[in-house]
């Protein structure tokens, strides 16, 4: 997809301290999560500590990009601007084969899309600086 | 049964509410101390009687402790705020401190003017969330409504009644917002705003404050209209909030409905009236279901069979919730369950009910349910 130099909708805040890593992969189009070195444990979205066990360490990984949709729903207003010329769109939280889930778009027409398709990731360059993770 | 320190040692003993709607020009904290005036008028006390204070934040975050003391012109020995709202998580804290000793006689309060202020609720947060155009509360909702809707086949019709038998109740509340008739053939003719969610099954932004006296059983004589005791009250946190997994369908809720039950010995046919607190119709359906009324799955069946609407078995929401009624987080249910435990509430009044039911969240981190009585 082309950088739009008017992209007008929410970008999230790229430099917060826990998921920082996560915007810079996916510039580079791959999907990220947190791996605790201590117990092995996936966990999004980021967190400065292991919740299953507090151990601070920990390293951000390659996660499959083949998901399933958890659910979904389907806005017919815009209740932001940028999202004006695109409604009806559909936002969806997509679980992925290692089991982490993650909320997108699915780049379909609503009435193709249920709970339970599987879904791959698309990598969409919103801006120079950021890319948002979509699915179809 | 286990054991239950709170029965019938606090009462609610003073109701009182503004106009709901839309008021120009006056701030969360003028409504709630219009609200207050109204319930210790209700109370027949004066404001000196008070030692504490409990309000609740205003969706906008406003209406704490120290902004309302100035309007209210007293220094109770015992004030708090909580940040969050629906008026039972005050209620318990209120009954807390009562029996504790820490203060005897406490107001409760709720203001807001989100309305006129044209507060900016539905805003999306700078988040993956936010960026993927999920927003206003009606976004995660729809989510946990589509995936009960294709785990156990619930229908539009079958959810849809949750909106059209509030707005039945609604129809006989003279403060309700929304008053129009509405069917379950016009329901269904409405557009989804946020689908599976169309217009009526989400709340409206409202103006108005709500006030609640609370104080200790050894003190009911002293005030004008008959106590409504507090037989039982329970609480589950969900702190971990989007980090539990599944959080979105809440079943946490089962934890609240379990401790409830077990303190109080009572079950789900003991209740006389329940009220559910509702920025959408979704809350009613998980809770329902997480307290036992039906078993999980089973809300949308249940519900078409019009146990909730006048005249049904079980009634819900019976001044109108807060998707016809008023927002006001929840706080006008407690109003309307006293009022049907005293007997004053009108057109709408069920059949000398005894036990109220009000259970409440505050979105994915709180849980919680205070039943109501007529006597200890």
């Amino acid at each position: 997809m082309t950088v739009n130099a008017e992209y007008t909708k929410p970008i999230p805040n790229l430099e917060d301290p826990d998921m920082k890593p996560f915007w810079a992969a996916t510039r580079e189009h791959r999907l990220t999560a947190q791996r605790c070195t201590s117990c092995g444990t996936l966990r999004f979205p980021a967190l400065p500590i292991c919740d299953t066990c507090l151990d601070e360490g920990m390293e951000w990984v390659d996660v499959s990009t083949t998901g399933t949709i958890w659910s979904y729903v389907v806005y017919h207003r815009a209740f932001h601007p940028g999202f004006a010329d695109e409604i009806p769109y559909v936002t969806a939280i997509v679980e992925n084969e290692d089991g982490v889930r993650y909320t997108g778009r699915i780049l379909a027409a609503p009435e193709t899309v249920s709970v339970g398709d599987t879904v791959e990731a698309v990598f969409e360059d919103a801006t120079p600086e950021f890319t948002m993770v979509a699915w179809m | 049964m286990t054991d239950n320190p709170v029965r019938g040692r606090v009462a609610i003993v003073g109701v009182g509410h503004t106009e709901q709607g839309t008021i120009p020009g006056a701030s969360p904290e003028l409504l709630a101390v219009r609200a207050i005036k109204n319930a210790l008028d209700d109370a027949g006390i004066d404001r000196s009687q008070v030692d504490g204070l409990i309000t609740g934040k205003s969706v906008q975050g406003l209406n704490i402790d120290v902004t309302v003391g100035p309007l209210l012109g007293i220094n109770p020995r015992y004030a708090q705020s909580l940040d969050y709202g629906t008026c039972n998580f005050s209620l318990h804290l209120a009954s807390q401190a009562i029996l504790s000793g820490m203060a005897e006689t406490i107001v409760l309060c709720y203001g807001a003017n989100a309305r006129s202020v044209q507060f900016p609720f539905g805003a999306p947060d700078p988040t993956m969330e936010g960026a993927a155009g999920l927003m206003h509360i009606a976004g995660p909702a729809a989510m946990a409504l589509q995936r009960h809707k294709a785990l156990y086949g619930t229908t539009d019709e079958q959810f849809g009644m949750i909106a059209v038998s509030e707005r039945e109740w609604a129809r006989k509340n003279p403060i309700s917002i929304f008053k129009q008739e509405m069917s379950m053939e016009d329901y269904l003719a409405m557009p989804y705003l946020v689908e599976p969610l169309r217009r009526p099954d989400i709340t409206m932004l409202a103006d108005g404050g709500v006030s609640l006296l609370v104080t200790s059983a050894d003190r009911v004589d002293e005030f004008k209209n008959p106590p409504v005791y507090i037989t039982g009250i329970a609480e589950q946190s969900n702190v971990r909030g989007e980090h539990t997994p599944d959080y979105l369908m809440r079943e946490w809720l089962d934890n609240v409905a379990s401790q409830i039950w077990a303190t109080t010995g009572l079950t789900t046919s003991d209740i006389d009236a329940l009220y559910i607190q509702n920025p959408t119709a979704v809350w009613v359906l998980q809770m329902l279901e997480a307290y036992g009324f039906v078993p999980r799955g089973e809300a949308g069946p249940w519900l078409a069979e019009g146990h909730t609407r006048p005249g049904g078995d079980m009634p819900l929401n019976t001044n109108g919730g807060q998707l016809s009624e008023s927002y006001m987080w929840g706080w006008l249910h407690i109003v309307e369950a006293v009022r049907q435990l005293r007997g004053q509430a009108g057109e709408r009044q069920l059949d000398n009910p005894e036990y109220a039911m009000y259970c409440s969240t505050q979105s994915w981190y709180k849980g919680g349910s205070s039943i109501l009585s007529t006597h200890k």
